[in-house]
């Protein structure tokens, strides 16, 4: 079953087309990466599928139906939950209310509840604690629920942002190079945490560098390169195709390694 | 009568345009809504009526006298206000919330200093006899304001496009993102862009002084709104923009005037604003993105 | 009422009226501020709830308890005219387009004959006093430190800081600004009303641009930390003058320079306290 379809998805800036056409599939339950040299669209497909930026042309649909004019909040309403390649927690908030905010979308807060601290209220908010809880325990950050996020050191900080984008439970989870900066051992730890991401029932689509990192994590890969689809397939096929290694490597390289 | 205002309604609209101008300018490349610019406009004014009053200098030498004085008055400013903001990477309401406390503190000094009564210009600043041009009626004054003005847009234009400095200004002004990669030390940019805006609002100031013959402290504050009108029509940056939307808007003004009541200018100016916020927030001319949050 | 009270309150009724009139300026400055917008309309937003709300009394002859309520009326509009558009534009647009706000009324309100022209309106009737003004004061407080603490006032700190961020995490960030707008111009035009019920007189230079300055310094001085941090600014700002009598030319310059130095060196106000939520 396919969670997120794209359909000939395309982005023009000024003089540039960043996403040129873009057919991309994400079956549900699987862990998808996205992946291409520098300047391949990677990110701008990520804004186009959370809603960030309105495409040029072309349609995204999330489990059959048509989000391609939905605003970004609604499109995190319908389960749809991302991280940011820069990290972009909320630095003067702590680390236990980032998670939170990341259930507001669940929450759906009324003001007269609010205002009158209704017993719906308190509900919500004890049944929000403990969820944004359980997110922190599943990144292991339980013991630093209190604390300034600001104070979280880079690592912390990338895993506080997965936290507040798993706490609502998303179908799909977008992770913009999660393993950006980590060291092997971290990034290997990344992997698993993702793997019980899944394994727990969201769909997660992920754009990375780190090319051992895909092909160990990925059941399925989509290569882009000028903001176009130049491969899609699983992680075995993808390391073997000839136009996914010319566009990394360039042409002459590949056809040193070809000749070799 | 229509032909006297429309003649009434450019040449004021050259002065908005001019006052826009710079301000359009300070925001395009510095990305920052600098409200002491009415300021500038206020100063300039005071200095000319200083010049032509105490020193008796004739008002061609008092002009740009005035302007490059704003000009230095504007880099001072800037350097005071807004360095420390622009090194910290402050949000851009920052600097417009700074610009704010500094200005009001500014006019209310000077109001607490030199009164808040109209002072005007002398007699022999402003020329003689109108002149007459079949139907149209024209004082010297407003010659002088609209040679000054295209004289000073002239070369404002003939900067941005032949000087390798102004079109990197240039370039900055349409693509923010460019700034970075211009590789300007961001210091002497802010110095050189506040003082080429300061002397324009200056000049304006002088300019307006001359138009109306009435200078006080507030003057800049009145003209800040204009100017907020213009560039939002003309579009937040856009140069060309500011200069149409300014006679636009003397030309709406002096109608308004002219026709329905001179207290319904500013609320027919404002209505104007909100209706173009509604149909093109990017303004009447405008190509620049407008984000979505 | 106790004699001392009576005795203190006839004393200094103008000043301890004008403490929680302008607190309640300062939090309608706060709501704006608290989801990282900048309004400049309050001033104007007050004006136009006082005009509104003096005609009603002087022309109408309607009771307070239906006046005050629909003071908050043409306010509310003009908040949705401008804000409408705007906020969903950088915060530069809204901040421009309030400005200016307060002039254009001023202009028109002097050209309106029917509004009593330059000369303002006069012999309105004293019917605001203590109960309703910091009746209202104490309501707002609780109603803003009530929100602040549940899902609307994380998301409201969230937006302020990174409102791309927010509006991933589900939060409908136009929708809040536009909802911080119009409780900041109820409260303004609130404000406004009360005003001209215990002053008698309203005129049209009293809503322009200084006042909206000063009304920004109130919340800058305090800080945003939470809604007691502007009222307690305001109240620095109301008294100080009171007490340096000398210097009155002076006190909006000071009113300026309080925004410069805050802006420029204490980005969180003299009273920095972050709002304590149940569950930090």
């Amino acid at each position: 079953m396919i969670l997120l379809q794209t359909s000939a998805l395309t982005m023009r800036f000024a003089g540039l087309v960043a996403v040129d056409a873009v057919d991309l599939a994400v079956d549900a339950g699987s862990i998808h990466a996205l992946i291409g040299p520098n300047g391949a669209g990677k990110t701008t497909m990520f804004n186009l599928i959370s809603g960030l930026l309105p495409p040029t042309s072309g349609a995204i649909s999330l489990d059959g139906a048509d989000i391609t004019a939905l605003p970004a909040y609604a499109r995190a309403g319908r389960g749809m939950a991302r991280s940011f390649q820069n990290i972009r927690i909320f630095a003067s908030m702590t680390v236990l209310e980032n998670v939170l905010t990341g259930l507001h979308a669940s929450i759906a807060p009324g003001l007269a509840a609010i205002l009158l601290r209704l017993p719906r209220f308190r509900r919500q908010e004890i049944d929000a604690v403990s969820r944004a809880r359980a997110a922190l325990d599943l990144v292991g950050l339980a013991t630093r629920a209190g604390d300034r996020a600001a104070a979280l050191a880079y690592g912390d900080q990338r895993r506080l942002e997965i936290a507040r984008a798993i706490a609502g439970n998303p179908r799909l989870l977008l992770l913009d190079e999660p393993a950006a900066g980590m060291n092997p051992a971290e990034s290997s730890a990344l992997a698993d945490l993702i793997r019980r991401i899944r394994d727990a029932g969201t769909t997660v689509l992920l754009v990375e560098h780190d090319m051992g990192f895909v092909m160990r994590l990925a059941d399925r890969v989509t290569v882009l390169n000028f903001g176009r689809r130049i491969a899609d397939g699983a992680p075995a096929d993808i390391r073997r195709d000839p136009t996914v290694i010319t566009a990394y490597l360039g042409a002459k390289v590949a056809a040193r390694l070809n000749a070799a | 009568m229509l032909a006297q205002q429309l003649t009434n309604g450019v040449l004021l609209g050259s002065t908005y345009a001019l006052f826009a101008l710079g301000f359009t300018l300070m925001f395009g490349v510095l990305r920052v809504v600098n409200l002491t610019y009415g300021f500038y406009f206020t100063a300039g004014a005071f200095v000319a009526l200083l010049l032509t009053r105490s020193y008796s200098l004739p008002i061609w030498a008092a002009l740009p006298a005035a302007a490059v004085t704003v000009g230095a008055i504007a880099v001072v400013l800037d350097w005071l206000l807004l360095a420390r903001l622009r090194r910290i990477n402050a949000p851009e309401l920052s600097s417009l919330m700074v610009t704010l406390g500094a200005v009001l503190a500014l006019y209310a000094a000077m109001t607490a200093w030199l009164g808040p009564d109209i002072r005007r210009l002398p007699a022999e600043v402003l020329g003689g006899e109108a002149m007459i041009f079949g139907p149209l009626r024209i004082t010297q004054a407003q010659i002088l304001v609209l040679i000054a003005t295209a004289a000073m847009v002239t070369a404002l234009l003939a900067l941005m496009r032949l000087t390798p400095i102004g079109l990197a200004l240039r370039a900055m002004a349409e693509n923010p993102d460019a700034a970075g990669l211009m590789g300007i030390d961001t210091g002497r940019l802010a110095a050189l862009v506040s003082f080429i805006c300061g002397a324009l609002a200056g000049a304006g100031g002088v300019l307006i002084g001359l138009n109306f013959n009435a200078i006080q402290p507030y003057m800049g504050e009145a003209m800040m709104l204009r100017g907020f009108v213009v560039i939002i029509i003309g579009g937040l940056g856009d140069i060309r923009g500011a200069l149409i939307a300014g006679v636009l808007l003397g030309i709406i003004e002096v109608l308004t005037a002219g026709y329905i009541s001179s207290g319904l200018k500013e609320a027919v100016a404002f209505a104007i604003l909100v209706a173009v916020l509604w149909t093109r927030p990017s303004g009447l001319f405008g190509r620049t993105q407008t984000r979505r949050a | 009422m106790p004699v001392w009270l009576d005795d203190f309150l006839w004393t200094y009724q103008n000043v301890v009226y004008a403490l929680g009139v302008n607190g309640l300026l300062a939090l309608s400055m706060y709501v704006v501020l608290s989801v990282g917008q900048l309004s400049l309309g309050q001033a104007a937003f007050m004006g136009l709830g006082a005009y509104s709300s003096a005609l009603l009394t002087v022309k109408l002859h309607l009771p307070f308890a239906i006046v005050l309520p629909a003071s908050t009326i043409a306010p509310l509009l003009f908040a949705l005219a401008i804000g409408t558009p705007t906020l969903r534009l950088s915060g530069v647009y809204l901040a421009i387009a309030t400005i200016g706000l307060g002039e254009v009324l001023r202009a028109l309100y002097i050209n309106i004959d029917f509004v009593g022209g330059a000369l303002g309106i006069s012999g309105i009737p004293e019917r605001a006093g203590l109960v309703s003004i910091y009746g209202l004061l104490i309501l707002a407080l609780l109603g803003f430190w009530l929100v602040g603490r549940s899902a609307i006032g994380r998301a409201m700190e969230a937006m302020r800081e990174d409102d791309v961020a927010a509006a991933t995490m589900g939060v409908n960030v136009a929708r809040y600004r536009l909802g911080a707008l119009l409780t900041s111009a109820v409260l303004a035009g609130l404000a406004g009303a009360l005003s001209a019920h215990i002053s008698s007189f309203i005129g049209p230079n009293e809503y322009g641009f200084e006042p909206a300055v000063t009304i920004l310094s109130y919340a800058l001085l305090g800080g945003i930390g939470s809604p007691f941090a502007p009222v307690i600014g305001a109240w620095i700002l109301t008294l100080l003058p009171e007490m340096l009598r000398g210097f009155a030319d002076l006190r909006l310059v000071f009113n300026g320079v309080i925004i410069v130095l805050a802006v420029l060196y204490l980005p969180n106000g003299i009273l920095p306290w972050a709002m304590r939520r149940r569950a930090a």
